[in-house]
This record gives C-alpha cells, sequence and structure tokens, in this order.
C-alpha cells in the first residue's frame, strides 16, 4: 500500500504513526530531540527500568497467594541485583527450597503445572494476573484439565517452570511471566508452554504466546486461548517448534 | 500460507447494470509475538462485465425490473468470465438508485442473489450505495493514506449518493435523488423554425418537480434549450447538496423534498479537500474533461437523457483543481460491493459446537448499548427492541451487537457480567434463541473468553461469538465459512458481511 505514495507528506505521516505505537515522525530541534519528545522518552525508559528492577509488590504477593493458595518459592538469584547481573541463576530453584516445594507439590502428576515469574517485569503480572489467571482455572476445570498447586517463583527465568513442572511430573508446565519490557508498554506478559518439562528442556520445546497485556491481546481472552493450546498440547503429546510443524 | 475466495459484485442500477469478479486473498498473518490474525491481503479484480441496460418493463402502473432478461443477462456474463458460479463463494448484489424503486426490487434482489453463487448476499440501501462507492473508489483509502477529507460523488441514473470521508472513515452519506435519467426523451417533429424537439418518454418524481420549478411541463414538447436549462438546475441542486457551493439558500425546500436522507451538513462546505466523482454521470464528467475544447461543448442527448448534458453542466460549476476522476468510474458501487462487503472477524472467536450452523443467512442485528452499572441492562434493550420478534420468520437466529464496552468491561469481572446478562436474556426470553442459538458480535479482542465462560454456564445452547466486526452500519449479517487456519487451528476467523436492506419508498 505504501509504495504507491511517493512521497513523504505532513499527512503521510499521520496515516504512519496512526500505525504504531513506535516513536515516528516525533521532530527534532536543531540536532536534538524536542523537549516533549525528550520528556516522553525518558519517562517510558524510566517505567521500562522501573519494571526490570522492580519486585513484585508484597501486598500483590500476600493477597494472590491466598486467594489462589499459591506456593511461593524463589530461584539462585537471591535478589534482584544478582537477578539482572547473573540472568542464568534465575533458570533454577534455590537448591535449599528443592526438598520442601516438592513435598508441597507431591509427585501428583497433574496435566498442568503452573508457574507465575516476575521475569523482567513484576508489573506484568500484577497487570495481568487477575484477568488471566481466574479464566484459565474455568478453562482448565470446564475441560477437566487436572493442575497442580501453582507456584510464584520469584527472580525467576522461563526455564524454572520446567523443573518445577517435573518435580510434580506434570505433563505440562506453564510459566507465566514478565516479558523484557520496551518503550512502548512495561506490562507484557507471556506464557511459556512446555509439555513433557524436564530440566533438559530447551527453547525449541516450548509454545509461547505472547504480547499479553490491555493493548496487545487482552488477558482474559489470551487465558481463552491458552486454554485451547493446552488441550492441543495434551491432545497431540507435543509442544513448540513441533507443535507448529504438525499444523 | 493463504487462501482465496472468489467474490461477485453485481450492480442493478437506474440506467445500467454491471457485474465484477474478484479475488480476495487470506492471510494468515504471523506477527513477530502476536496471535496469528487472518485479514484480506490482497484484493484483485479479475472479470468486469460490459456496461448493459437494466431492463425495465411496465406492468400498468408497476414498474418492474423484468427479472427474465436480466437473469439472462447475468448469465451471459458468468459465460464471458468463464466462471462456474459454483466457485463464488463470496459478494453482494445491490440494487440501486430507481431501480431499488421498482415494485418487484426486494424479490428480485433476492432472487438474483440466490442464484448469482453461493453465500452472495442481496443489499439495499441509499446510505450503503454511497459507502460501497467510496470504498470502491479508493477515496476512503486515498483519505486514510493522506489525511485528506474526501466526498465521493456517485451519480447514476436516479440518485446521487454522496459519502463524506475523514482520515479514512466515512462521517456521513446521503442520496439524493437527482441523476442522469430524471427525464427520458425522444426526437420528435421539429418545430416552425425547424429547430430540434423532443417529446418525453419517461419523466420520474424528481424530473416534474424540476421541470415544474422551471415553469416547463412533461407533456408538451421541450426544446434543446429547455432540456439544458433542466441539465443546469439539476447540476447547480447537485453542487449545492455536495456542499460544492451554495448560491442561494432558495434551493433548499426543493433540496430538502428532494433528499432520500437527511441534506449533508453545512459544515463540508469549509473541509472537503477533493471531490471524487464516480457513477454513470462522473464517467460522462470525465471523458468530457479529456476532450474539454471548444469545438465541442457536448449538448448532445444520447441514451436520450440527461447524462451527457448533466455532466457537462457540472464541469462548468466546479474547482476543477478540487475535482477528481476516478478510473474506476460507473463501477465504482460494483467494485466496492464486490471487494469490500467482507469483513474477516478476530482470530480467537468462540465457535466450538455451533461450527454445524454456519454459514448463516439474513441473521438480524440488533444493537445494544452495554450499561455498565445497570444490571438487567441486556434484557430490558432486547425487550424495547423486540416488537418486530413476532415478524422474524423464526428460521435464523438473531445477532446481538454489543456496543460501548469500556476498558472495565474487557476484564475476567466484566465478562462474566456479559456472559450473566446473556444467561440472563435466555433465561427471561428464550425465544430470542432461535433454534436454541444466539450470535453474539464484539468489537473488542474477547469473543473467545466470551465463549468459554458462557460455555460453562449455558450447556444446552449454541452461542457463537465473533469479534472485530464493526455492525454499526447494518441491520442484518451473513455468516461465511470460517478462514485461515493455517498456522493454528485454534486461530479461526470467520467471513462476515454486514448489509442493509432498506429498499426506497
Amino acid at each position: 500500500m505504501l509504495e504507491k505514495s511517493k512521497n513523504i507528506t505532513t499527512a503521510n505521516l499521520d496515516y504512519l504513526t496512526r500505525l504504531t505505537p513506535a516513536r515516528l515522525a516525533v521532530g527534532r530541534a536543531g540536532s536534538r530531540p524536542r523537549f516533549d519528545t525528550w520528556l516522553s522518552f525518558r519517562k517510558d525508559h524510566a517505567l521500562a527500568r522501573d519494571a526490570v528492577l522492580g519486585d513484585l509488590k508484597a501486598s500483590f504477593i500476600k493477597e494472590f497467594a491466598q486467594t489462589y493458595d499459591l506456593l511461593l518459592v524463589e530461584s539462585q538469584a537471591g535478589d534482584r541485583k544478582n537477578f539482572v547481573l547473573n540472568p542464568p541463576s534465575g533458570k533454577r530453584l534455590k537448591e535449599s527450597e528443592v526438598a520442601d516445594l516438592s513435598a508441597k507439590l507431591g509427585r501428583t502428576s497433574p496435566d498442568v503445572q503452573i508457574v507465575m515469574s516476575d521475569g523482567l517485569s513484576a508489573l506484568a503480572l500484577e497487570e495481568n494476573l487477575p484477568d488471566l489467571y481466574p479464566m484459565l482455572l474455568d478453562g482448565f476445570r470446564q475441560e477437566g484439565i487436572t493442575m497442580g498447586r501453582a507456584v510464584i517463583a520469584l527472580q525467576g527465568r522461563v526455564a524454572i517452570a520446567d523443573q518445577i513442572g517435573y518435580l510434580s511430573g506434570a505433563k505440562i508446565a506453564i510459566n507465566l511471566i514478565g516479558e523484557r519490557p520496551g518503550l512502548s508498554t512495561a506490562k507484557s506478559l507471556s506464557a511459556y508452554i512446555t509439555y513433557n518439562p524436564s530440566p533438559s528442556t530447551i527453547s525449541s520445546d516450548r509454545t509461547v504466546v505472547s504480547n499479553i497485556h490491555q493493548e496487545g491481546t487482552p488477558p482474559v481472552e489470551a487465558g481463552a486461548f491458552i486454554v485451547r493450546t493446552v488441550k492441543r498440547i495434551l491432545d497431540l503429546k507435543v509442544s513448540g517448534v513441533r507443535l507448529q510443524a504438525l499444523s | 500460507m493463504s487462501e482465496s475466495i472468489l467474490s461477485v459484485g453485481i450492480d442493478i442500477g437506474t440506467t445500467t447494470t454491471h457485474m465484477v469478479l474478484s479475488r480476495l486473498s487470506i492471510d494468515t498473518i504471523s506477527i513477530f509475538n502476536r496471535l496469528p490474525e487472518n485479514s484480506i491481503a490482497a484484493r484483485e479484480i479479475v472479470y468486469q462485465s460490459p456496461i448493459t441496460f437494466t431492463p425495465i418493463v411496465y406492468e400498468g402502473e408497476n414498474r418492474l425490473i423484468d427479472f427474465e432478461k436480466i437473469s439472462l443477462v447475468l448469465e451471459d456474463f458468468y459465460k464471458q468470465a468463464k466462471i462456474d458460479k459454483n466457485e463464488i463463494e463470496s459478494g453482494a448484489l445491490i440494487v440501486t438508485g430507481d431501480s431499488a424503486r421498482t415494485d418487484n426490487a426486494q424479490k428480485v434482489a433476492q432472487a438474483l442473489a440466490q442464484a448469482a453463487g453461493n453465500f452472495v448476499v442481496e443489499t439495499a440501501g441509499p446510505k450503503l450505495e454511497g459507502i460501497l462507492a467510496a470504498r470502491g473508489s479508493g477515496a476512503v483509502e486515498e483519505s486514510y493514506r493522506t489525511g485528506k477529507t474526501i466526498c465521493n460523488v456517485d451519480i447514476g441514473g436516479g440518485t446521487s449518493n454522496l459519502a463524506f470521508i475523514e482520515k479514512g472513515r466515512i462521517v456521513e452519506t446521503a442520496c439524493l435523488n437527482l441523476g442522469g435519467r430524471l427525464i427520458q426523451v425522444e426526437e420528435c417533429q421539429p418545430d416552425l423554425f425547424n429547430a430540434e424537439q423532443f417529446k418525453t418518454v419517461q419523466c420520474n418524481r424528481s424530473g416534474r418537480m424540476l421541470l415544474q420549478s422551471l415553469g416547463l411541463s412533461s407533456s408538451a414538447p421541450l426544446s434543446k434549450t429547455d432540456l439544458s436549462k433542466l441539465a443546469s438546475k439539476a447540476a447547480a441542486l447537485i453542487a449545492e447538496y455536495c456542499r460544492i457551493s451554495i448560491k442561494s439558500g432558495e434551493e433548499t425546500s426543493l433540496l430538502e423534498s428532494l433528499s432520500e436522507t437527511d441534506v449533508p451538513s453545512l459544515a463540508w462546505l469549509e473541509k472537503v479537500d477533493e471531490y471524487w466523482f464516480t457513477g454513470g454521470v462522473g464517467t460522462l464528467m470525465k471523458s468530457q474533461e479529456r476532450k474539454d475544447t471548444k469545438s465541442e461543448k457536448s449538448s448532445a442527448v444520447p441514451f436520450g437523457d440527461l447524462g451527457q448534458m448533466l455532466a457537462r453542466a457540472l464541469l462548468d460549476l466546479l474547482d476543477r483543481k478540487r475535482a477528481r476522476f476516478d478510473a474506476s468510474g460507473i463501477y465504482a458501487t460494483v467494485i466496492g460491493a464486490g471487494l469490500h462487503t467482507m469483513q474477516v472477524s478476530g482470530s480467537t472467536i468462540g465457535i466450538q459446537s455451533s461450527q454445524s450452523i454456519l454459514p448463516l443467512r439474513n441473521v438480524r442485528i440488533l444493537k445494544i448499548s452495554a450499561e455498565q452499572n445497570n444490571k438487567g441492562y441486556l434484557t430490558a434493550q432486547v425487550t424495547k427492541q423486540l416488537n418486530f420478534l413476532d415478524q422474524l420468520d423464526g428460521s435464523e437466529p438473531l445477532a446481538l451487537y454489543i456496543n460501548d464496552l469500556s476498558r472495565d468491561d474487557i476484564s475476567y469481572r466484566g465478562i462474566k457480567n456479559l456472559a450473566a446478562e446473556i444467561s440472563n436474556l435466555l433465561e427471561r426470553l428464550p425465544k430470542v434463541a432461535v433454534k436454541n442459538a444466539l450470535v453474539i458480535v464484539l468489537k473488542e479482542d474477547i469473543a473467545m473468553s466470551l465463549s468459554q465462560i458462557l460455555k460453562g454456564m449455558l450447556r444446552d445452547k449454541i452461542i457463537l461469538t465473533i469479534d472485530g466486526i464493526d455492525a454499526q452500519n447494518g441491520d442484518f449479517m451473513d455468516l461465511g465459512k470460517t478462514l485461515g487456519s493455517a498456522i493454528d487451528p485454534n486461530c479461526l476467523s470467520i467471513g462476515v458481511v454486514i448489509k442493509t436492506l432498506l429498499f426506497y419508498k
């Protein structure tokens, strides 16, 4: 459609900028950005930094964990700073917690083990879980899909869910995790879904539903979609790239 | 992977009938980080029929479309196109202008649409004509792309259909009962001074009103000057109606009585950047513009109507810099009907158990405005609109188009509330679910979640939820086949046609 317009005019730019939240046609003042452009960039950058560096709010953890009877664990990272500086430390549970969690989960071999990790945006959990999580609970119940006791994993990365799913013997592990923030949104959540999760799971084994936030796929709609995806994975007994190859 | 759909557009106009066949490619677009979405990626015209006169017959007082003749015309078009009708999967047949005013318009439209191919819908409506012409000419896209304010003026034989477009959005439509065929004449005996004279063969209501305002009559022979005056008068009225210029306020009452819709807002006088002319008269304007030399101040009367003279008179009134004569010309409406009537729904919809009820035709749309703080609003609003339900034939389900959802409604609690409203409605007014089925239409991306919650509440009902559809301008909808399951079978869309069926009075 665009190749038709030979020159970019003000009106054309107006059209282009309406297509994306990216910073298009923001102008300049001499060799520097304009004042309002600079301010909005600083603001969005600050929000992104806050999301990465911020911890999941204690009040949120308390209320949410209580409402849905969740377990709380930590990764080997220990704190936010170490998590950011040593990313691999977020992939595994703190050694001292493994036995305890294992006992609490029991080897119940549910269909699905849900893990919620702050990842690179704790804010994404706070914003999206209240709408997303109950959709999953309803949907799995309706479809007769069994669930293990769900877990909140602090300073967690994607792979931590595979370890937890392995502990409970779940067929599928789901990690609802905060995405790395950009300058358009810091509240985006992803769901990584693995069939037969284990410590040896690799990235291509995981199916992902991403961009879950109010301006992307609304969390409620994503919830319903994840239920369908899980059902399909249970039927086909495969996830990730190989699942895509089947369609 | 992409699939394509063969779509037909048929326009039965006041003077002429034509057909366009086009191929719509549906693509599943998987943008990195997003759920796959299905959309129409390309529209390609594969056949364009010749322009053929619309066969009209008179049975006493009744003006009728000659059904047999027009069926043969269409059959012939298909033959020329070398297309098997059974391959056609979408499209629209529209009866426009004075043809929509014939006594058998509705019946003919229905029968022809059914015969035109699977899933071809019949439509009519003065507002729709303007919308389709503006989409078909490309004015909507141009406005969207450039931000210009454009008025598309489609002048046919019986009506002039307007669409005012701002930033790609059609903001206002209007229909004036004036076109090239307000009078049909044939040459008769020259007068005493051997000047050409014409006698009136047919004259519609608008033609009679204009003649009267000029102190002329259709019973006496008319001179070429008379016809030219008539054309100038019509042109001045159309120009005023389009808000190109306002010469005097005297015409206001005449315009009002000639207008099928509300007269366009005066605000357009300042706002319109470009006027695009399409339709039969628009095409004549274009061809006259080209050979615009003094040699041929065309005042001829080809086709025995005013088309040519009207085109001439309009050109004289125009600021040419603001006027554009689009290449689609007389085909604008039919291209709009063939290429732009189908919408593709969002890719996460709720069709699980209900798949078997598709396709559905002529589903009546009830427009509902969500009221967050008013429990039972859905039942109340549907009850209000139910008066006509007795007349429903009860063969197709109803569709509820839920509007005005707020951000708070796009939440777990909000969707539960909406589901509760629907459940309450079905309990109180079970007849709303025709054959136990109901269609819910939404703009917002929540169809799959609503479907999941409803499934838990209403096990014995078939509730089809679709999103990403704007049904604001429609009275009925047709739901077609499911599309685009290439990447993930859970990402399904439905082809939807929103239509109106308002035949002129």
